[in-house]
């Protein structure tokens, strides 16, 4: 068994508690020197942020904005654009623009054009005799593609 | 640790006082800066290394003190932060994908070639036994056996277990008397 303890007070290095302290005392005050100087650093660091941070905003807002007015137009908000035109108007805008109704689409209910032509039809077929019916079921019979 | 003059507590409140805080750091580092050099010297051997981990320590404690919660004692919070700065330089020292252990060989050349060298055969021969450790073996045990830390301590300073910590330091010490013995003292 080896004693260590032996070793422990010899100092190798050969470095004095003056010259340590000497080190220290230039290292703490170059330290305080370097802290001194990074807060302006700090300061100037924190303006650019803020500013940063705010053209950023400003360019996401106008983005979003430029981005909302190119949106695809809802059904909904196509019947509203519809309904504020004149009627010939509104029938080249829905030639124009391809309305697809859904189940949530409340402003689809109003529109009853296509069952308004088909009760004329019927209005129309049952005035006419039978041999004109016969016409029109021999057109449609010789003409499949109808 | 060093005798204080003025207690931690002292110490911590004048760092945290805006008006006090430069005079509190020069407190700080007076009564705590030899112990930071030698633990760093230990670690990094050069002299010259020594002197710029101790700045950066130095610098570090300073920008970091505001976020010290007292978890821990002072003394071990500076002991970590400049152990982790001495392991930093030896990583920036250490060749790309080495581990820091191969750096132990390259440590004992720059022992021996330091220009304020004193010290006799048996303790220059003590100093190479240390630096064949691993590092993590090393530190632990100079902060055992110089700077007489408790295993607590010294796991506040590493953050590794106490366990960890104990084993580290009986390997350490078995390694060092292997040494001194294959090298007939």
């Amino acid at each position: 068994m080896i004693e260590l303890d032996k070793y422990k007070d010899k100092n190798p290095f050969g470095i004095t508690d003056d010259e340590i302290d000497h080190l220290v005392n230039n290292s703490t005050e170059r330290a305080i020197e370097q802290h001194h100087d990074q807060r302006p650093t700090l300061r100037r660091l924190a303006l650019w942020t803020a500013t940063a941070a705010a053209i950023l905003g400003a360019v996401f807002m106008t983005v979003r904005m430029l981005h909302q007015d190119t949106e695809p137009m809802t059904s909904q908000s196509k019947m509203l654009a519809i309904n504020d035109l004149d009627t010939s108007e509104a029938w080249l805008a829905v030639d124009q623009v391809d309305i697809e109704p859904t189940l949530t689409d409340a402003k689809a209910d109003e529109y009853d054009g296509p069952a308004e032509e088909m009760k004329e039809v019927d209005e129309l077929l049952e005035t006419m005799t039978d041999d004109e019916l016969d016409a029109i079921d021999y057109f449609f019979d010789e003409i499949p593609e109808y | 640790m060093t005798n204080t003059s003025i207690t931690d507590q002292q110490l911590i409140d004048m760092l945290n006082n805006h008006a006090q805080r430069d005079q509190g750091f020069r407190q700080l580092m007076r009564q705590y800066g030899r112990c930071l050099y030698w633990h760093v010297r230990r670690i990094v051997i050069d002299h010259d290394d020594a002197e710029d981990v101790l700045q950066e320590t130095a610098i570090k404690v300073l920008e970091s003190i505001s976020k010290f919660k007292g978890d821990s004692q002072l003394g071990t919070w500076l002991y970590r932060i400049a152990t982790n700065e001495a392991l930093m330089h030896l990583r920036r020292q250490t060749r790309l994908f080495q581990s820091i252990d191969t750096i132990g060989p390259e440590l004992a050349e720059r022992l021996v070639s330091q220009p304020d060298l004193v010290g006799d055969e048996a303790a220059m021969l003590f100093q190479r036994a240390i630096l064949q450790l691993p590092t993590q073996q090393r530190i632990a045990f100079n902060l055992r056996y110089y700077d007489e830390l408790s295993y607590e301590q010294i796991a506040q300073v590493t953050g590794k277990s106490v366990a960890t910590l104990k084993s580290n330091y009986h390997y350490a010490v078995k390694k060092i008397e292997n040494y001194l013995k294959e090298h007939s003292l």
